[in-house]
């Protein structure tokens, strides 16, 4: 193309002014490249097709939009009410959970299974001569559980709603542990409430005080430890009458 | 081969840099694509007829694109929705013409 082009081009025609015109050919076609490559690629896109098609495709093209949007905009409502619904539902069973963990920290406790402390009493029954009997322990049990007792413990073994006291004085076992004297009882609970239903008139140590060479002395404590658990009881015969 | 190098360099940057046509443009970028091809297809065959100017090329080219899409943008303006066809229809006739001419100088036919 160059030498022909340049022949007809007219008179006066310097080698410099066709390099010239052959830099704006290749320019202009560049040019053209570029506008035929730009125009192939947008007619991939949606805008550039929507602006050719017809009144009548563009109204039907709009309606299945317009439905299109209805149908996620109903969408949405469902899913706010699916979220509200469990939001609602995830808040009920943290308050389930909740309730759920106290009574089982309720149950461990009563039951013996953890470790607890707390302020309380601590007493110490001395028994030389072997005077006392399993019954003197259960009654102070019974006295500490009326005065608001949480937990108790009798020389190691952790008094729960399964112990019992037995045997002669002198050998007496707490849930059929055998235990020697003096017998250490800690409490749990309202300390001085705990000590004072010690020491009314025809208590605990009113009636050891009857006994002869028999002591015992009460410590209130601030901050009192009941290391000791009980087993899980399994209960082979009884079963609960309506399961939940 | 110029002329073919520096049309694969253009179609390379078009490609490479795939720029965004802005919606507004979308119906006049193909009227101008049109007019260029008829001025490519009218030095063609003033080259083979032996009357190229490389001048009058360069100015048709872009005087031909730039009145095309002006012209539709005008029938728009003044409510003539279907201008895209006149351009089409006169630039599809010429480019027929230029290469009927270019067919029968190189085939004699």
């Amino acid at each position: 193309m160059t030498d022909t082009s340049g022949g007809a081009s007219g008179g006066g025609t310097t080698p410099r002014s066709r390099t010239r015109g052959q830099i704006a050919i290749a320019l202009t076609l560049a040019l053209l490249g570029f506008l035929l490559a730009t125009q192939l690629r947008s007619q991939q896109g949606l805008a550039q097709r929507l602006s050719i098609e017809r009144e009548s495709d563009l109204g039907q093209i709009l309606t299945e939009l317009t439905a299109r949007s209805d149908q996620l905009s109903s969408e949405i409502v469902d899913l706010r009410v699916k979220l509200a619904q469990a939001t609602g539902s995830e808040a009920q069973q943290r308050t389930l959970i909740t309730d759920a963990r106290q009574q089982l920290e309720a149950l461990q406790i009563l039951l013996g299974l953890v470790p607890v402390k707390g302020p309380g009493i601590q007493m110490t029954f001395e028994d030389p001569k072997s005077t006392l009997g399993p019954d003197v322990l259960l009654d102070t049990v019974q006295e500490l559980r009326d005065a608001g007792a949480e937990a108790i413990e009798i020389s190691g073994v952790r008094v729960v709603a399964s112990t019992a006291f037995t045997g002669p004085p002198g050998a007496i076992q707490v849930g059929r542990v055998a235990i020697p004297a003096p017998y250490q009882v800690t409490a749990i609970g309202p300390a001085s409430t705990l000590a004072e239903a010690m020491r009314i008139p025809g208590g605990v140590v009113d009636s050891l005080a009857a006994e002869a060479g028999t002591s015992v002395r009460i410590t209130e404590v601030s901050s009192a430890s009941i290391l000791h658990v009980s087993a899980l009881p399994e209960f082979v015969h009884a079963r609960p009458k309506t399961r939940r | 081969m110029l002329v073919v190098l520096s049309l694969l360099v253009g179609i390379g940057l078009g490609v490479g840099l795939h720029p965004v046509v802005p919606p507004s443009w979308a119906p006049y970028l193909p009227m101008a694509v049109m007019a260029a091809l008829d001025s490519v297809f009218g030095g063609l065959r003033a080259r083979f007829e032996g009357t190229f100017n490389d001048r009058v090329f360069v100015i048709s080219f872009l005087s031909n694109a730039i009145l095309a899409a002006l012209l539709v943008w005008a029938g728009t303006r003044l409510g003539v929705q279907e201008m895209e066809i006149a351009v089409v229809v006169v630039f599809g006739v010429r480019i027929f013409q230029n290469l009927a001419a270019i067919r029968r100088i190189l085939f004699h036919a």
